[in-house]
């Protein structure tokens, strides 16, 4: 009668201690898994103050500087010509942005073939865009035709159309871009020329060249109707 | 025998009471450890706000600042000098429109976009959003018609990249994390109707990437906001 009292009591230690070990595992490892989670967030939030804090300082100096040439003109520092001149300055930028410009630079030549198919497939040539604007690239055109914000890249079924012009292979995409630093990152490893070939299935051919020449987005191709300027 | 149980016994109340010590403090710890985090993400979350109030202030300021500019330069005595200084406004304002400088307001759509919840053992990586995924919806968008886009209020200009920057995605230089919110002005009917019979959208439907397209009679579209000097160094325009 002793002895069963004893192992029951011995028994039911051993039943605290299991619960015990488990309760406590479980409960390390959920802390661990919600501190990390917390981790990941906090660093998220960093990412997006940094983001926020750029554009307020890239706000910050295009303020300072209308708010001095505007300082300027109500002093009578400057004339109207100046006024005028930069604001052509600024003008120039913008129709660079927008494409509405002829332009050039050094840049690159990326040519893609495919032979034995008709066409080269229009995902292909979205992965070329991207990678080049990631390559900081300042004017693209693909066969003579600037690529703007707008533009689109069809699959139409044999061939491609972009800004509203059937194209054909051979694909020609010229960027006016950093050479080096573009030639850098499509040919290291696993970088755009290998992915064109293995999942693409595209032959590219790429060059460098001093003088690239990009020209202006045709008329019509840029539509603004739906849009109005608000503030 | 009596000696061999008790023993036993003292060994066995021993280790419960050292692991419920240690329990208690891993507890104490970790709550410490996670208010201070929890503290640590109120005061970033504070200063976003604040930072979003600022850059607020910032775009009327400067919005203001320009239309004084402009209204100076509007201000002149003989009509020639007139006819002239209205060609130039008319040029600069027609070149930040097209270009994306100019804040945009109009019909359109608001697609919101966000990583599957669940994610099976086979093919996790198709289950959240990569950049690939952005710009191929990104061109179903511009094939709809749309005349402005926008990712997270990141202006969608020429130069716009979405690279693949780990669990983020960096666009105009700046990383985002999911969720993402593509806004863009144009025809609303045919843009959604364009991008849900799209390859991609079936795609990220089948990976239950969700996905949700919401129509409005006037979004805003904010300009592009960051350092356009960086963006046309490399380059010089061919006068004619």
């Amino acid at each position: 009668m002793k002895n069963l009292n004893k192992k029951l009591a011995f028994m039911f230690i051993c039943i605290i201690l299991g619960i015990a070990i488990s309760v406590q595992y479980k409960s390390i490892s959920r802390n661990n898994r919600f501190s990390k989670l917390e981790y990941a967030t906090i660093n998220e939030l960093k990412d997006q103050v940094i983001n926020q804090n750029k554009k307020i300082n890239d706000l910050n100096t295009k303020n300072g500087e209308i708010s001095s040439q505007l300082k300027e003109y109500e002093n009578n520092y400057a004339s109207r010509d100046t006024v005028i001149n930069n604001l052509k300055k600024e003008t120039e930028k913008a129709q660079i942005l927008a494409g509405l410009v002829d332009v050039k630079g050094k840049g690159i030549v990326i040519k893609l073939t495919n032979d034995g198919l008709e066409t080269v497939s229009y995902d292909s040539i979205l992965a070329v865009l991207n990678e080049l604007r990631v390559g900081d690239a300042q004017a693209i055109s693909i066969n003579e035709q600037r690529i703007v914000a707008t533009s689109e890249v069809i699959d139409a079924g044999g061939y491609i159309i972009i800004n509203g012009k059937q194209m054909l292979p051979p694909i020609t995409i010229k960027a006016i871009a950093n050479p080096d630093q573009i030639e850098h990152s499509i040919k290291m490893i696993g970088g755009l020329m290998e992915q064109l070939s293995k999942y693409y299935y595209v032959n590219a051919e790429f060059s460098k060249d001093n003088s690239i020449l990009i020209p202006k987005v045709e008329d019509d191709v840029i539509k603004t109707n739906l849009l109005t300027p608000s503030n | 025998l009596k000696n061999h149980t008790q023993s036993l016994l003292f060994i066995t109340l021993l280790i419960l009471g050292i692991f419920l010590s240690i329990q208690v403090k891993s507890t104490l710890e970790n709550n410490q450890k996670l208010s201070l985090k929890k503290l640590r993400a109120e005061q970033l979350k504070t200063e976003l706000t604040n930072g979003e109030i600022l850059i607020t202030q910032l775009d009327k300021s400067i919005a203001q600042n320009e239309k004084l500019l402009h209204n100076y330069i509007n201000t002149s005595t003989n009509n020639e000098d007139k006819f002239k200084t209205m060609e130039v406004l008319k040029e600069v304002n027609e070149a930040e429109l097209k270009s994306g400088l100019t804040s945009v307001k109009g019909p359109g759509i608001i697609l919101n976009i966000d990583d599957a919840e669940h994610a099976p053992d086979e093919n996790r990586k198709s289950y959240i959003i990569h950049n690939s995924d952005l710009y191929t919806l990104l061109n179903e968008i511009k094939i709809s018609g749309a005349q402005a886009i926008s990712i997270n209020d990141e202006r969608i200009i020429s130069t716009s990249e979405q690279m693949c920057a780990g669990s983020m995605i960096k666009i105009n230089n700046n990383k985002y994390p999911p969720p993402y919110e593509i806004k863009a002005i144009g025809d609303p009917d045919q843009m959604q109707q364009q991008i849900e019979s799209s390859r991609i959208y079936s795609e990220l439907k089948y990976f239950n990437i969700r996905i949700k397209i919401a129509q409005e009679a006037e979004i805003k579209i904010s300009r592009y906001n960051n350092d356009i000097n960086k963006l046309t160094s490399f380059l010089e325009v061919v006068k004619k």
